[in-house]
């Protein structure tokens, strides 16, 4: 198509861009514009209980964001949130992919039986899901444990959370499970939409399998694992339920992550402008850590039209 | 690309379903235990008893029914609102230039970010203010606002992926803009659509602070809300919970396997001309 | 086409609407008319008595006929999320029913309304259970009306208490000398707790402090000071921990949630428990005895729980919501409530009380209660009790060490 058709069809100066997309962008600015406006403002103040019902908010500046800086909780926090997000990716996206790749080698039974237990795992209302870890992994209760020691092992009675090492391991066990199937899914589906002939052709010119996959595979799959990789980092950099409800509702520091220490300032402590500076300085960490692929999606979304 | 089945694959896939599908196991089996082996402290892996009293104990409760129903509505209208605006939007980034489109992206981008919880009581205030509270409509324009972003840049995707010469073919042949877009491109974007629609039902489907901070009344409660009843300060009722989960978990699995194939293609194309 | 074009413009100008309306609104004042809606948020537990529920309509709608009673059950879990992000909007509900260790942040902000005037006029105001009604109060007015109280005493098994002659212990050494013989009769079973007691059961272990005379927090001239690291409050710490040391096999870094569940089980002889907790324990039976002091003749002060209810500063019906609490902790209603298992809001009604559920009664007539801080509240949020007693009963800490470390968080947290 030669621009100069391009140009004849769309005409310079055009509102059918706008027209499109204002439904969708009324309604995210009528939503979320005015809490997040809020949020902002929040964080500048101190409000608590009596300012709740007083309405009358307390203007600090920075002070909010000098104390968090200030605290050596709020880096450790920090520290162990970037540590658990990568961990968390790093699982998620090897665990799915490797799982992928076999389902193109596996027997038809199996590939079908594996695919409908990924979509049952999706399927499962995230709380409930939880609430069965939580359930497998309890004290008294506990099917894995009851079979360790049928297996042998003395592992009596055991809390799994004592340790906050073998804690964060379920935790991550939860996260990475219920993460697999969008990735997975998603991975195979990207392989079975390598087109035959390109393989066939690589492998007519003499390419080893690591070629083929450098120079056809890869350049089908890179794109789709940015994606997943960037969203696996924004979910779990903001993971929540699974920590709270594992530890009964009230975790101790020691499992603390943003998300948990912004909603314990905020409605354990009714500091809900700390609350909403961790909130913030959560979000830059998140935009710090993605920005790259913002800029590249950016760049992408505004050039391909 | 699929090759012969490897022994390495088939075995490693094996366990795959194992480990992935033993919380499920435990959820459906636990719910056809009686009290007495659901609360065994030597739970052995086969179930010891079979009864269907968790699930006449579910159906009974009050509010099932009432919270089935809302689910149904606030999840309908969640995808059907955000597909029918992400479809327009998506067009416009992927099919139009204009001033303004770098922001209009990178909105989207960054509103995937913000986390929840920070933003619940701003985001009631503003909902009482109108008059949206207790609402069905409430909640689901709430969830669609939290879904778009995702949708749009899904679709996005997808369209990019679909060449402009089909569309400009129609163009060229005498279509008008829309009839192009609403003939040609639409039904090409189908898998696509298909794919978003499981994002937002499942999003909206699954979610539990927004709905039990919005919604007041009992008969105007969702599903997870009124599976939250289930734990009170006598403890957690597990059977019947895991009955009620089981069968929450239903609708979702039907809708997935009727539309599984092109969700596949459809996640797919989304990303790979990310 | 044309159809598309309407759609999206009609989709804009209703955006522009809602806009327009959040713009403009503000939220009216519905000026007092005898209809309309008292809206009511109590905890869902109140499903298990619904004929106090009903009870306490049928008389709010006596008086008040055109007035809809629009009850919404809460989760104790996020009900003070709900209540925060409902002050924050001014669209609170006309009756909110708070635990007793919540309320007094909520009346010391003053999101509460002040009910004094009103006392009299609620069935039984002049012999409400004073911890109860204490935890309602500040400074000196009446912000929450005493709803229900629960009291905890030492669940344990009849059949093996039968079967070893034991009888219920009335001393603190006939207590341990129980659970003494009930190990050594059970010592070939692993997981058999004589006494089952969780780690994080604070409770639990404050009982065992105030027995000893010690205390969570001591208020000195005008400033809060967290007390655990006193002589008296080590001692009964110490006392609680040679307790889990010896005859418990519970979760040392868990709570006592489901504690009854595990009793069922069979592997315990007795717990420190909820009077209702008989309810779940089937295949075994239960009886209590309320824990003994470890002063001859008295028993360990219990810790009183319970709800109270409270009409919110910005309800648009106050006094339909106080009618309405009026008419929930009237006799009538109060009875079903103990019928179904709880202990009153007040003293004359206490010989009501039947079952195990009045040992547990007999019990809760010496008590303890948190510190009455404003801030008390941060204190459970924080956890500070529970890690103490873990890091306690795990051994990860001394108890001076941890009781030291608790004490000083707790008076920064307190002040």
């Amino acid at each position: 198509m030669s621009s100069a058709t391009k140009l004849r069809l769309r005409p310079k100066k055009n509102l059918w861009p706008y027209l499109l997309i204002t439904p969708a962008l009324a309604v995210i600015l009528l939503i979320l514009g005015f809490p997040v406006f809020r949020l902002i403002t929040l964080s500048f103040q101190q409000f608590g209980l009596a300012e709740i019902v007083s309405g009358i908010p307390t203007w600090v500046g920075f002070e909010n964001f000098q104390a968090l800086l200030k605290d050596p909780e709020f880096w450790i926090v920090l520290r162990r949130t970037f540590i658990f997000t990568f961990a968390m990716v790093a699982a998620s996206i090897v665990i799915g992919a490797w799982l992928a790749h076999l389902m193109l080698r596996m027997n038809t039974i199996l590939r079908w039986l594996l695919n409908t237990t990924l979509i049952l795992v999706w399927a499962i209302p995230a709380l409930v899901g939880i609430s069965i870890w939580k359930w497998m992994f309890s004290f008294e209760f506990s099917i894995i444990t009851s079979t360790i020691n049928r297996l042998g092992f003395d592992f009596a009675q055991r809390n799994w959370f004592t340790n906050t090492f073998s804690g964060f391991s379920i935790i991550g066990g939860v996260v990475v499970w219920g993460a697999i199937p969008f990735i997975t899914i998603s991975i195979y589906a990207a392989l079975t939409q390598v087109p035959k002939e390109l393989l066939e052709a690589a492998a007519i010119d003499g390419a080893n399998s690591r070629q083929i996959f450098r120079s056809v595979i890869l350049p089908i799959l890179l794109p789709i694992y940015v994606i997943l990789i960037s969203l696996s980092i924004i979910w779990d950099f903001q993971v929540f339920t699974q920590i709270w409800v594992l530890l009964d509702n009230r975790p101790a520091s020691e499992y603390y992550t943003m998300a948990i220490y912004a909603f314990e300032k905020s409605f354990g402590l009714s500091e809900y402008g700390m609350g909403a500076a961790i909130a913030l300085l959560m979000i830059f960490s998140l935009l710090g850590v993605t920005w790259f692929y913002i800029k590249k999606m950016v760049q992408i979304g505004d050039n391909n039209a | 690309m699929h090759k012969r089945s490897s022994i390495f694959a088939n075995i490693s896939g094996f366990f795959a379903i194992i480990f992935m599908g033993f919380p499920v196991y435990w959820m459906v089996t636990t719910s056809f235990k009686n009290r007495q082996d659901v609360l065994s402290t030597e739970p052995t892996i086969f179930p010891r008893s079979f009864t269907i009293e968790n699930y006449q104990n579910a159906f009974s409760r009050e509010g099932f029914y009432s919270s089935l129903r809302n689910s149904l509505i606030v999840v309908l209208i969640t995808v059907a609102i955000s597909l029918f605006l992400a479809t327009f939007a998506s067009v416009a980034i992927a099919r139009t230039k204009f001033t303004g489109k770098r922001s209009f992206i990178s909105t989207l981008l960054i509103v995937q970010m913000l986390p929840l919880s920070a933003l619940i009581i701003p985001l009631f205030l503003l909902l009482t203010r109108l008059q949206l509270t207790n609402t069905i409509g409430g909640l689901a324009l709430t969830y669609v606002a939290f879904i778009l972003p995702f949708t749009i840049w899904t679709l996005r995707g997808f369209l990019a992926n679909i060449p402009t010469d089909i569309e400009e073919a129609a163009l060229v042949d005498g279509c008008t803009r829309v009839q192009a877009y609403r003939h040609v491109l639409l039904p090409l974007m189908a898998p696509g659509l298909v794919a978003t629609a499981i994002f937002a039902f499942i999003q909206a489907w699954n979610e539990f602070l927004l709905a039990y901070i919005i919604m007041q009344s009992q008969e105007n409660l969702t599903l997870p809300v009124w599976l939250a009843s289930f734990t009170t300060r006598t403890g957690t009722d597990w059977g019947p919970l895991m009955a009620a989960s089981t069968v929450t978990a239903i609708p979702v699995v039907i809708f997935f396997s009727l539309i599984q194939k092109r969700i596949a293609t459809g996640v797919t194309a989304g990303a790979v001309k990310g | 086409m044309r159809i598309t074009r309407k759609k999206v413009i009609a989709v804009i100008s209703s955006m522009a609407l809602i806009s327009s309306l959040f713009l403009g609104a503000s939220t009216s004042s519905a000026a007092r008319k005898d209809s309309g809606t008292v809206t009511v948020w109590i905890q869902g537990d109140a499903k298990s008595w619904p004929a106090a529920v009903d009870r306490a309509n049928k008389m709010f709608n006596s008086k008040y006929p055109n007035v809809k009673v629009d009850i919404q059950y809460q989760t104790w879990g996020d009900s003070l999320k709900k209540l925060d992000a409902a002050l924050v909007a001014g669209n609170t509900p006309d009756v909110f029913e708070f635990g007793n260790t919540q309320v007094l942040k909520y009346s010391a902000a003053g999101a509460l309304k002040d009910i004094s005037s009103s006392k009299s006029r609620f069935a039984y105001s002049t012999n409400w259970l004073k911890g109860l009604e204490e935890a309602g109060s500040y400074n000196n007015k009446l912000y929450a009306v005493p709803y229900y109280a629960g009291s905890r005493a030492v669940m344990y098994r009849t059949d093996l208490f039968t079967s070893l002659k034991i009888k219920a212990p009335r001393t603190y050494e006939q207590f341990t000398a129980a659970a003494d013989k009930l190990m050594a009769a059970n010592a070939s079973n692993s997981k058999f707790s004589a006494v089952y007691m969780p780690g994080k059961y604070w409770y639990a272990a404050m009982g065992f402090v105030y027995d000893s005379k010690g205390a969570i927090a001591v208020q000195e001239a005008g400033k809060w000071k967290g007390s655990l690291d006193s002589a008296a409050s080590v001692e009964g710490l110490t006392r609680w921990k040679n307790i889990v040391d010896k005859y418990s096999k519970a979760d040392k870094s868990g709570d006592e949630g489901g504690q009854w569940e595990v009793f069922a089980g069979g592997n315990v002889a007795m717990s420190y428990s909820n009077g209702w907790e008989t309810c779940c324990i089937a295949p075994q039976k239960g009886a209590f005895f309320p824990m003994p002091s470890i002063r001859a003749g008295e028993y360990m002060p219990a810790f009183l729980g319970g709800s109270n209810l409270g009409v919110p500063a910005k309800a648009k019906n106050p006094d339909w919501g106080v009618y309405w609490i009026k008419s929930f902790t009237s006799g009538q209603a109060m009875r079903e409530i103990v019928k179904a298992g709880n202990l009153p809001n007040n003293t004359s009604m206490l010989t009501l009380v039947k079952g195990g559920n009045a040992q547990v009664a007999k019990g809760a007539t010496s008590t303890w209660f948190v510190p009455a801080a404003e801030k008390w509240v941060n204190v459970e949020n924080a956890n500070v009790l529970q890690t103490m007693l873990s890091d306690i009963a795990t051994g990860k800490k001394t108890v001076a060490q941890a009781a030291e470390d608790a004490s000083a968080e707790i008076t920064k947290l307190l002040n």
